[in-house]
């Protein structure tokens, strides 16, 4: 059988979630489903795919992963391979590259619509499973179109939710199941499949009853639609009931209400697209729109009409064309296509003008652009596309036609209909177009029948222009199927008796015409209606007006029996065989018989009389007389005869009188009757008239409310698309809530923290999880509602981020509350600045706070005004307290001075560059003037400009400077000198001493003279010292246990410090003299040092003597050597004595000095 | 003695010494006599006063202080006269001095027991 070699065909489509969906559907199939499978999901087209290899797991069945072309075998699978699309042509699947970008990419559109067109006998299966995107919509319609079963995936359970929704919205569903029960449910169709297939044609008669019933319950008849198509649909039907035959399925529908909307339903799928066969399409755009646009000015009016328009795409897709051409010409005539479809669903999706995404496989990118928005997954027909379209429910058999029509397009409608219908049809196009209109049919229509209507302009693109009939401005209405049918049901009668026997028929018809005597037909009118060949013989027309009565037709002599033969054949159904009458023929007497019968039909009552002729022999009249006069035998049968002519003649004339009488009691009736009806129609018209009245004022009426509606509707739609925008522009989501918590309508951010979808209105917002850590939205809400006082929360979410959400009643413009308004702001950003405020405001407070402690002084003041913060610090070095300083000017309060500058320079260069440090002079309260190192810095705050200065005391620190500097240079200065001394000392000494032994004994002994003085300098601070000590240092070596040797003799006495070294080299001179020649060099020897302070005009002399007594006899030095010179010389300012007395040395020093010796180190 | 204006480069100048350090003026009288000078020392500042009022000086060698006292009045007494002079002295000229004379020499102690000529014959002959 073809079966085995052709399996059915399952096409599975699924996206994201669908590994695991295909999982489950095929562990849920048996082990032989009798079907080969074909899987399309969307891969990522760079890597390769483990799907089969994941299926091969799951099922018995062999798994293909269909890389060229396979041949499709049954039980088998076959899947996508990445980044390539796969199309089924004759037992085989093949893969193909992509000619689409990618992210225009439909996989399975494309394979399900491949599908389709292989498989109209109704083997195909397309099962939509989950997935993002609308990926497979327009798909499932094709293989609906093609008698194929639709079965998809509950959104519900579907892990994304959005391919089975797009496939649902096509209407196009057979089944919406979860996974297990759809591959049950799959299986079961497989298995019902096969049986039914040669069962189905035979059964008329339940054909007719269910065609019947459909009339009945939808009102619709579908009895002259093609019986392949009709009994394919329904075939499709029993698929999807499970019914075992028509007449099963008959009695499933008689028991089912639904069922029969459903059979209607598929009855008027039609599969249809934007740009359905492009090249048609092309061939329309280019020949016929422009020349529809040609000569309509602008106020002239396009009207197009497409019958039978489904769900509007090709509506939409003239609507394009015509707008294309007219911004072409860039002149824009009024524009209107009308779409008319019997499905009213389908007319809401064509309104709605909202299609899935997937439509970007027919629709150029351009067109998306232009005639198109972008609506998440699908796109919506733009305003000015959607303005020019008009959907109307209508049927193109029933309803009388649209008129005066430019264009008819009516795609692939006709090849449902037999030919009669189509011939209807097509004369009802003629009838709506205007002369020369176009008509453009689906690729296997034509309208060649009836001829003479429309002439084929492009026979390939089937596209047709209507024929003017001459003479005729307006051809009649043609007819249509009455709501009843009966005329096509009459129709049809007659021509089901022809047939074969057509020939036998006319050759009896026309020996029996020949044979026959000649005949008339009358009606129930007494009209002729139809006459025989040789009839013409017994008719005779008289003068007057022309008749078709039949009495006034015949001859003369017939004239009376007939009327009286037709009275009875129509009165009371009698034949009648009249006597025979005598009727001249062109001279010649011949008698005639006449028979009139009813023609009798079955029900009906009777309608025609049949009249026939029987011409009898020729009478010679001459010859009757001469028979008469020679035959007196024969004058009783003359006189019988008469009278018996005369006795029909009484009966005649009764007849006629009661017929008469009748007529005249019945014309009478009419008369009164037609009166009445006079009467009726006089006040009717009246009526009438005041009706139209009124009927004028209230199309007024209408008229100024249609404008004005017409103004609501613009308003409201641009209230509308305000609304829209805004709802887009809105950063923040926002949530409407029906006062049962219901979903009104939200924004799209609002699906960032809510999982829900646009097709989730009309659902609980209970019942969706949510990003947020708030329980209490239902809870809050239904407060709002109940107290209407608006509530706002601030909530943070899973994500890290913080929502502020609000919720106020929603009132209506009446103001009435109708749910509740939710808006959810995000405040993450808020938040953290919020945070990061509070931690830096934390962290300057403890700045503050440790500024205000500090010790070092601190203080801000205005740059154009006075002091505005004064820390501890400041209060502690300046003396002012905070009070006193808040508000003074800085320069005035601390008498601030600029070494080397101004403190206006100063200003300058803080405007200049922001800071300023260095050393200022500060006046404290108690009027010192400090020295302060200071550092400046200028900031803005808004408008003021602050200054913030802190400095540093440094008036101890300079003072210290200053006197460091001074006691290096005095030390640089005496080292100097000290150095400068000894030099002097040893050249001194060399020039007066004769041996290097004396030279090292003498010099060694003054620069330890000279150190002990500066010793005795250290230890005194460089301050005065006490000139015993200076004394008792020098002459250490000569101070022995005998106290004799050497007296000192004097009171205490402050040297200045200037007179130690001098005083320490005189004593040592002395000494070493005395030592060498003098008191010293014997042990009698001895010397008294005294010394005596007096006071003279406001001077201190000092006078000190050195005495020796005891020592050898003293002689006078024979030459002045240095030592003497040292003794002398040494003091500055000194007057020196010495005595060379003969019983010792005197030696006495006076000397001056200041009163107050100042201190050393500031000389 | 042959003296010769080699030996004697300061033969008939009347030269005066101020230093109130007996070791460092008997030094730089030597010195000077040696070079065939007449010296006039002092050794307090009223001397110096007194000395530098000779009409005959040739020129003077001044320590910076003496006792309590600066030479400064020295040295403008000098000045005015138009008596060359240098100063000698064991730190650097304090600002005041420096800067009313400020093309005055000043020789650094301790000095080389030559250096005292060289530099008095160049303010001389400058």
């Amino acid at each position: 059988m073809e079966r085995d070699a052709d399996p059915p065909i399952v096409g599975i489509g699924a996206s994201a979630g669908g590994v695991k969906a295909l999982q489950s559907f095929f562990e849920a199939l048996p082990e032989n489903p009798n079907a080969a499978f074909v899987v399309v999901v969307h891969l990522d087209p760079e890597s390769r795919s483990q799907l089969p290899n994941i299926l091969a797991s799951r099922t018995s069945m062999p798994v293909v992963q269909v890389e060229q072309t396979e041949k499709l075998e049954n039980n088998h699978v076959y899947v996508i391979a990445p980044n390539s699309r796969l199309v089924i042509s004759d037992h085989t699947i093949s893969a193909s590259p992509f000619d689409e970008p990618r992210y225009q990419r439909a996989p399975i559109d494309l394979f399900f619509r491949s599908l389709a067109e292989q498989h109209s006998d109704g083997f195909a299966y397309a099962v939509v499973l989950t997935g993002a995107g609308s990926d497979g919509a327009i798909g499932v319609k094709a293989i609906k179109g093609s008698q194929g079963i639709v079965l998809v995936q509950d959104p519900n359970e579907a892990e994304f939710p959005s391919m089975p929704r797009s496939a649902i919205a096509a209407e196009v569903a057979d089944f919406v199941l979860p996974i297990r029960d759809l591959a049950r449910q799959l299986v079961e169709l497989l298995q019902s499949a096969k049986p039914m297939v040669a069962g189905v044609d035979s059964d008329d008669e339940s054909l007719r009853r269910i065609l019947a019933h459909l009339r009945v319950r939808v009102g619709h008849d579908f009895s002259l639609y093609k019986r392949a198509t009709i009994l394919r649909r329904i075939f499709r039907r029993t698929q999807v009931t499970r019914s075992e035959s028509l007449a099963a399925y008959y009695a499933f529908l008689r028991e089912n209400a639904e069922e029969a909307q459903a059979l209607f339903s598929d009855f008027l799928i039609s599969v249809t697209t934007f740009f359905r066969d492009p090249a048609a399409f092309e061939m329309l755009g280019q020949e016929v729109i422009p020349q529809l646009l040609e000569g309509k000015e602008t106020g002239g009016s396009v009207r197009v009409w497409v019958p039978g328009c489904a769900t509007g795409e090709e509506v939409y897709s003239i609507g394009i064309l015509l707008l294309e051409a007219a911004g072409r010409r860039e002149m824009r005539p009024e524009i209107q296509v009308f779409g008319s479809d019997l499905d009213s669903a389908a007319l809401a999706v064509a309104r709605e003008g909202r299609y899935p995404s997937a439509i970007e496989a027919d629709v150029s990118e351009e067109r998306l652009r232009r005639f198109f928005q972008r609506e998440g997954d699908h796109y919506r027909v733009r305003r000015e596309l959607r303005d020019i379209v008009l959907f109307a429910s209508h049927s193109l058999l029933r309803d009388p036609p649209f008129s005066r029509q430019d264009m008819i397009s009516c795609r692939n409608l006709l090849i449902y209909l037999d030919r009669d219908l189509q011939q209807q049809v097509c004369n009802t196009f003629h009838y709506a177009l205007n002369p020369n209109g176009f008509l453009f049919l689906g690729g296997a229509e034509n309208a060649d029948h009836p001829a003479g209507l429309f002439r084929a302009l492009d026979r390939d693109a089937r596209i047709y222009r209507s024929v003017a009939l001459a003479g005729e401005r307006r051809p009649a209405l043609p007819i249509l199927l009455g709501p009843r049918q009966q005329p096509a049901g009459a129709q049809a009668a007659p021509r089901l008796t022809s047939g074969q026997t057509t020939a036998d028929a006319t050759l009896h018809r026309q020996m029996l015409e020949r044979v026959a005597p000649p005949s008339m037909l009358v009606d129930e009118n007494y009209s002729a209606v139809h006459l025989s060949e040789h009839a013409g013989r017994f008719l005779q027309l008289s003068g007057g007006p022309v008749s078709t009565e039949a009495v006034d037709l015949v001859r003369e002599e017939l004239r009376f029996d007939l009327r009286t033969a037709l009275h009875r054949a129509f009165e009371r159904g009698e034949a009648t065989l009249s006597m025979p009458i005598s009727v001249q023929f062109n001279g010649a007497g011949h008698r005639v018989y006449m028979q009139v019968k009813p023609v009798v039909q079955e029900n009906d009552p009777v309608r025609y009389a049949l009249v026939l002729f029987i011409e009898g022999e020729a009478v010679e009249n001459d010859n009757l007389e001469t028979t008469d006069r020679k035959a007196e035998g024969a004058t009783n049968q003359i006189v019988k005869k008469l009278q018996e002519e005369l006795q029909l003649a009484h009966s005649r004339l009764r007849a006629t009188r009661e017929d008469s009488e009748a007529t005249n009691e019945e014309l009478r009736a009419a008369n009164e009757e037609l009166q009445s009806i006079n009467e009726e129609y006089r006040s009717t018209s009246e009526e009438l008239e005041t009706s139209k009245e009124e009927l004028q004022s209230i199309n007024e009426e209408l008229q100024t409310v249609n404008n004005e509606l017409k103004l609501k509707l613009e308003s409201v739609s641009r209230a509308h698309s305000d609304l829209q925008n805004l709802m887009a522009a809105t950063d923040f989501g926002t949530l409407f809530l029906d006062p049962s918590l219901r979903i009104k309508r939200f924004t799209p951010r609002l699906m960032e923290l809510f999982n829900i979808t646009v097709s989730d209105e009309g659902r609980p917002i209970t019942d969706f999880t949510h990003q947020l850590d708030y329980d209490g939205l239902a809870d809050h809400a239904l407060a709002v509602l109940r107290d209407l006082v608006p509530v706002q929360h601030e909530v943070g979410s899973r994500t890290g981020a913080w929502y502020l959400v609000r919720i106020r009643p929603y009132r209506t413009v009446d103001d009435k509350i109708d749910g509740v308004v939710a808006t959810f702001v995000d405040i993450t950003e808020r938040r953290l600045a919020e945070e990061a405020l509070r931690k830096s405001e934390e962290h300057l407070r403890q700045e503050m706070r440790l500024v205000e402690l500090s010790r070092s002084p601190i203080f801000v003041w205005d740059f154009d005004d006075g002091v505005v913060q004064w820390n501890r610090g400041s209060e502690q070095l300046y003396g002012y307290s905070r009070e006193e300083a808040i508000g003074k000017r800085k320069d005035a309060l601390l008498q601030t001075s600029v070494p080397g500058s101004s403190f206006s320079n100063l200003r300058q260069s803080l405007l200049e560059h922001g800071t300023w440090s260095g050393e200022l002079l500060h006046r404290a309260k108690d009027g010192r003037v400090l020295n302060v190192e200071s550092h400046i810095e200028l900031f803005p705050v808004g408008e003021r400009r602050l200054v913030l200065e802190s400095t540093r005391d440094i008036t101890d620190q300079k003072k210290w400077e200053r006197r460091r500097q001074l006691l290096l240079s005095e030390l640089t200065h005496r080292v100097s000198n000290t150095l400068a001394v000894v030099q002097s000392m040893a050249r001194q000494t060399l020039r007066t001493t004769d041996s290097p032994q004396d030279f090292v004994e003498r010099f060694e002994g003054r620069l330890a003279a000279l150190a002990r003085s500066h010793s005795l300098l250290v230890e005194a601070d460089w301050e005065a010292m006490d000139f015993r000590q200076l004394v008792r240092t020098q002459l250490a070596a000569y101070m022995t246990d005998n106290p004799e040797r050497l007296r000192l003799q004097g009171a205490s006495l402050d040297l200045p410090p200037d007179f130690a070294t001098p005083f320490g080299l005189v004593f040592h001179e002395l000494a070493t003299n005395a030592a060498k020649y003098g008191a010293f060099s014997v042990a009698t020897g001895s010397v008294l040092l005294s010394w005596r302070v007096d006071e003279r005009d406001g001077e201190r002399l000092l006078r000190v003597a050195w005495q020796e007594t005891g020592g050898p006899p003293v002689t006078p030095p024979t030459r002045h050597g240095f030592g003497g010179s040292l003794i002398e010389r040494s003091l500055p300012g000194a007057i020196v004595k010495r005595n060379f007395v003969r019983e010792g040395l005197v030696c006495t020093i006076e000397l001056q000095f200041p009163e107050e010796p100042e201190s050393g180190t500031d000389a | 003695m042959g003296r010769t204006p080699e030996h004697h480069p300061l033969q008939n100048m009347r030269i005066l010494v101020a230093d109130d350090e007996f070791l460092i003026l008997v030094v730089i009288e030597e010195t000077l006599q040696d070079a065939g000078a007449e010296v006039v020392s002092a050794a307090t500042l009223a001397d110096a006063m007194e000395a530098a009022e000779d009409r005959s000086l040739s020129a003077a060698i001044l320590d910076v202080r003496l006792g309590r006292h600066t030479t400064e009045a020295v040295a403008e007494i000098l000045s005015e006269r138009s008596v060359p002079f240098l100063f000698h002295s064991g730190q650097a000229l304090p600002d005041s001095i420096r800067a009313k004379f400020p093309h005055a020499r000043m020789l650094a102690k301790p000095v080389k027991q030559g250096a005292f000529v060289t530099a008095i014959l160049e303010a001389v002959h400058h």
